[in-house]
């Protein structure tokens, strides 16, 4: 074991104070709506430190990590597309301001305003499918990350992680969003020291000239400059960087777990401004996770497994004193962004899939109560599948491209439809269902593939927003031609 | 040193600072809104 007692106090002390915590605003839930979007009555700094605990998990640290110590300095261009997508949203309020408008809690309910019942069952179950295969691989991945940082044995991995999963479980089925809101509190405050304190810690510890002459002997010139040998033909090139913008502005419209912290915002401008300033917040999730794989070249040197990069640099720069609290400040990052996911992706499946079918059989919505009862069951279900499917699973390629292509099995239709539904009058029904099932080819053919296609992933992105894109165009344009419609307002 | 290991040295400084600045300023303006909070739910 690599922990003292101290360490293990610390550790068990957090998590009791985080499971009382969710656990207190029981009396807070009466409805679905408080369930889901808290609601609608989070302020501005409170919406944005729940983001920063939601899209970062030991995971994000993970892949931003393999990545840096995969490509060296280069690597750091990652971290801007997501600034870009969210100041463009904050400031422009494009899709986003309509959306806050009209007050809906998931993205497929705008489907059902805007186009049909039927569209919104669809995309439904392929934002389900995406979402659980890219939250499936979180537990194994960190499972054996926190294998090498504590030197739990790897047969008592699985026991691990299901502990710490039914923690996660028990105060999100109590809470919901409101639950979420309050552990994300106590979390944020150990997962940004645990970040400035690794960051500038393995800055002064190594130093920079050592870093930067380690990336310089590995790598050379590529390790440095992201456009080497040309901006169109290197790895993180012209290509790369159109692909990764257009995928976080989609993101953070269709990523279920983003975009209902944007619903829970009390009105448009807290929502607006919290997309805004989450610009900033997001250029360090990325900058720093990206530089600790960066240190990892210098100190642990590049012939070791890239994923555990990240947990052998911990173990050995941290003193050994502060690894207890560094790991409670994992765990913090990592339970928060469970609880988001359980929440927003069984709400997926609660709300759109299974509602929907229902109100299609009988005619009738769920009560509010009944609806409570399905997202708490659907939750578990959804807990267990991912344990399931995190012993099966085995990574092949960069992990950073595996999360990107599950969410880019809806996120290309998501974005188009949900653009063009707002702004163009003349969008179909037709034209959703095919730009959905045209922009979900080409990554399956990654997440098929994975090897044999993974020099093209760039234009597999970009490529799957503009067959997306022409699907819309080619089914509005046939039904507009078969059955035209009365002009209405938009919506 | 050359251009690229600049540019990276000033983002990482710059990144190190913002991140400090604005942890420090959500933590202390996000606990006013958690009571805030509580007290349009409790309505």
């Amino acid at each position: 074991m690599n922990l003292t007692t101290i360490d293990i106090i610390l550790i068990v002390a957090y998590l009791i104070l985080i499971i009382f915590s969710g656990s207190i605003v029981k009396k807070y839930i009466k409805g679905i709506d408080n369930f889901l979007v808290a609601g609608r009555s989070m302020g501005f700094h409170l919406g944005l430190l729940s983001l920063m605990c939601t899209e970062i998990g030991m995971i994000t640290y993970v892949y931003y990590a393999e990545l840096g110590f995969k490509a060296g300095f280069a690597a750091l261009i990652v971290a801007f597309p997501p600034v870009i997508a969210y100041i463009f949203l904050g400031k422009t309020g494009f899709i986003i301001k309509p959306l806050l408008e009209m007050k809906i809690s998931t993205i497929p309910e705008f489907f059902s305003r805007r186009f049909s019942k039927g569209v919104r069952f669809y995309i439904g179950i392929i934002m389900a499918i995406g979402g659980i295969l890219n939250f499936g691989v979180f537990p194994g991945v960190e499972a054996n990350f926190i294998n090498i940082v504590t030197g739990i044995p790897k047969d008592y991995l699985l026991v691990t992680m299901i502990i710490m999963l039914t923690l996660v479980l028990i105060y999100t089925v109590i809470g919901g969003m409101v639950s979420v809101i309050v552990t994300n509190y106590v979390q944020y405050v150990l997962l940004s020291f645990g970040m400035i304190f690794i960051t500038i810690y393995g800055l002064v510890h190594i130093g920079w000239d050592n870093i930067v002459g380690a990336v310089s002997t590995q790598m050379g010139e590529k390790g440095m400059n992201p456009f080497f040998p040309t901006a169109l033909e290197g790895q993180f090139g012209i290509g790369f960087l159109v692909w990764q913008t257009l995928l976080w502005v989609a993101l953070l419209v269709g990523w279920q777990a983003i975009s209902m912290r944007l619903f829970s915002s009390k009105d448009s401008k807290t929502g607006q401004k919290i997309y805004t300033w989450s610009g900033l917040m997001f250029l360090s999730r990325g900058i720093m996770p990206i530089l600790w794989g960066i240190m990892a070249i210098a100190v642990v040197g590049t012939e070791i497994n890239s994923l555990e990069a990240l947990p052998l640099l911990l173990v050995k720069l941290v003193p050994s004193g502060f690894l207890g609290i560094i790991f409670a400040a994992l765990l913090a990052a990592s339970m928060s962004t469970y609880a988001s996911y359980l929440l927003s992706w069984s709400s997926v499946v609660s709300q759109d899939i299974i509602g929907s079918a229902v109100t299609y059989l009988t005619k009738k919505e769920l009560d509010s109560k009944s609806q409570l009862l399905v997202s708490r069951i659907t939750m578990a279900v959804v807990m267990i599948f991912i344990i399931w499917w995190s012993l099966f699973h085995e990574m092949e390629g960069l992990l950073y491209f595996y999360l990107n292509m599950t969410g880019m099995l809806f996120i290309p239709g998501v974005l188009i439809c949900v653009a063009f539904g707002i702004y163009w009058k003349k969008a179909r029904t037709l034209g959703a269902y095919l730009a959905i099932t045209f922009g979900a080819i080409l990554p399956m053919l990654y997440l098929i593939w994975p090897t044999e296609v993974q020099d093209y992933a760039s234009e597999i992105g970009w490529g799957g927003f503009v067959v997306s894109f022409l699907g819309m165009l080619i089914g509005s344009g046939i039904q507009n031609m078969v059955q035209p419609k009365i002009e209405e307002e938009r919506v | 040193m050359n251009l690229w290991e600049y540019f990276w040295l000033v983002t990482i400084l710059f990144s190190i600072v913002s991140f400090t600045y604005m942890s420090i300023k959500v933590v202390y303006k996000g606990f006013a809104e958690m009571k805030e909070m509580f007290v349009q739910l409790m309505k």
